[in-house]
């Protein structure tokens, strides 16, 4: 897929992406993953730790993918649903197998790779981040670590801090708000 | 930034946390599935990449800025390639950040008998703040803090025309402790 095929994808409407992706047009599936990646990650961080999140995700899109190609999106519209079916089908039977997963890697080729280029697309640069995390308070920044680093629940979080588990959530809300508009602005020392 | 999309962004949150029971969360998760193929949902994008940047600098060791004598210990014999500056308040030179370098600490020794906290904030040469800082970690025993950032940064912000002033605060009140053309 050259660059303006794979732009015009990026711009198309879901309807057309969809469309296109039921008729077996790889480029189109790949972009309907892209999209959904976000969301299914959402999903499993809601319910799983940390580390099993990236894999519960790409289980689930190489699932959509076989689903896709063997014809069992009945309502092309409902793709999202269907998408979110798989998860909670999946998050109700974790119990997949090595080998099973290999196999649907090598057929359908969804790889950990083609997550590194999707994230990308969500990239947020060091620097601006280090310069913007170090205005917070110790106690935001504690949260905020203990939330993204150490897969931290907020009830302990909360005991950590001695604060409660309202708290936390208050913090944590009024830091990512920080963080967002700290990023939105150029870096610190530009301008200086 | 809106104000729908810091909304979206706590209500996300409070989803990816575990808040609010599953059969409640459902119209929630159908919506963000749509959203996102729809490529509607902006908060999705950013708290995945905020989070996956977050855990790459806590694995570098670069998330505090502020850090202890051990801390930096631990940093220095870590791998990555370190340039420790020591900034002499009687005599300040300017910093030599090697081009090699991926992180740059700054160690200034300072008195730090009776302060019970310590802020930082840089302003510009018309004195308009630019940074504030507002919980300096630190080990009053070791009379000394110690700032670590990406040595790109510490390039940016050698290139720039600015003052950091660090204020601290004990049993007699806020005093300015140190104000320095670099750090």
């Amino acid at each position: 897929m050259n660059a303006k095929s794979a732009a015009s994808l990026t711009q198309s409407t879901p309807e057309d992406v969809v469309l296109r992706a039921l008729t077996g047009d790889g480029a189109a599936e790949r972009e309907v993953c892209r999209r959904l990646l976000p969301a299914v990650r959402a999903f499993a961080r809601r319910r799983l730790r940390a580390a099993s999140v990236d894999d519960f995700a790409h289980d689930a899109l190489v699932s959509l993918i076989e689903a896709m190609r063997a014809g069992r999106v009945a309502e092309p519209a409902r793709i999202a649903g269907f998408a979110l079916g798989i998860c909670h089908n999946m998050a109700r039977e974790r119990a997949r197998t090595g080998e099973r997963r290999r196999t649907l890697d090598a057929r359908y080729g969804v790889t950990e790779a083609d997550f590194a280029a999707w994230d990308a697309d969500f990239s947020v640069p060091r620097e601006h981040l280090e310069d913007c995390y170090s205005q917070l308070t110790e106690r935001a920044r504690g949260v905020i670590r203990s939330t993204f680093c150490d897969d931290e629940s907020d009830d302990a979080i909360a005991r950590t801090l001695s604060i409660t588990e309202a708290n936390v959530r208050v913090i944590r809300h009024r830091s990512l708000a920080a963080l967002r508009a700290c990023l939105e602005k150029p870096i610190s020392w530009v301008g200086a | 930034m809106s104000d729908a999309f810091m909304e979206a962004l706590s209500r996300l949150d409070d989803y990816t946390r575990g808040h609010g029971d599953d059969a409640s969360q459902r119209e929630y998760e159908e919506s963000l599935f749509d959203r996102a193929l729809a490529g509607e949902a902006p908060e999705l994008g950013f708290h995945a990449g905020l989070g996956a940047t977050l855990r790459a600098m806590n694995a570098r060791g670069t998330l505090e800025l502020w850090l202890t004598a051990s801390q930096v210990e631990k940093l220095r014999n870590s791998g990555l390639r370190t340039a420790l500056y020591e900034l002499d308040l009687e005599d300040p030179k300017p910093a030599e950040i090697p081009p090699d370098a991926e992180l740059f600490i700054t160690r200034v020794k300072l008195d730090l008998s009776d302060v019970q906290r310590l802020e930082c904030e840089v302003v510009d040469d018309q004195g308009h703040i630019l940074k504030r800082m507002p919980d300096v970690v630190f080990d009053a025993t070791e009379n000394a803090i110690y700032a670590c950032c990406e040595a790109e940064l510490a390039r940016m912000a050698a290139a720039s025309n600015r003052l950091t002033r660090l204020w601290a605060t004990g049993r007699s009140g806020r005093r300015l402790l140190a104000e320095l053309r670099a750090l």
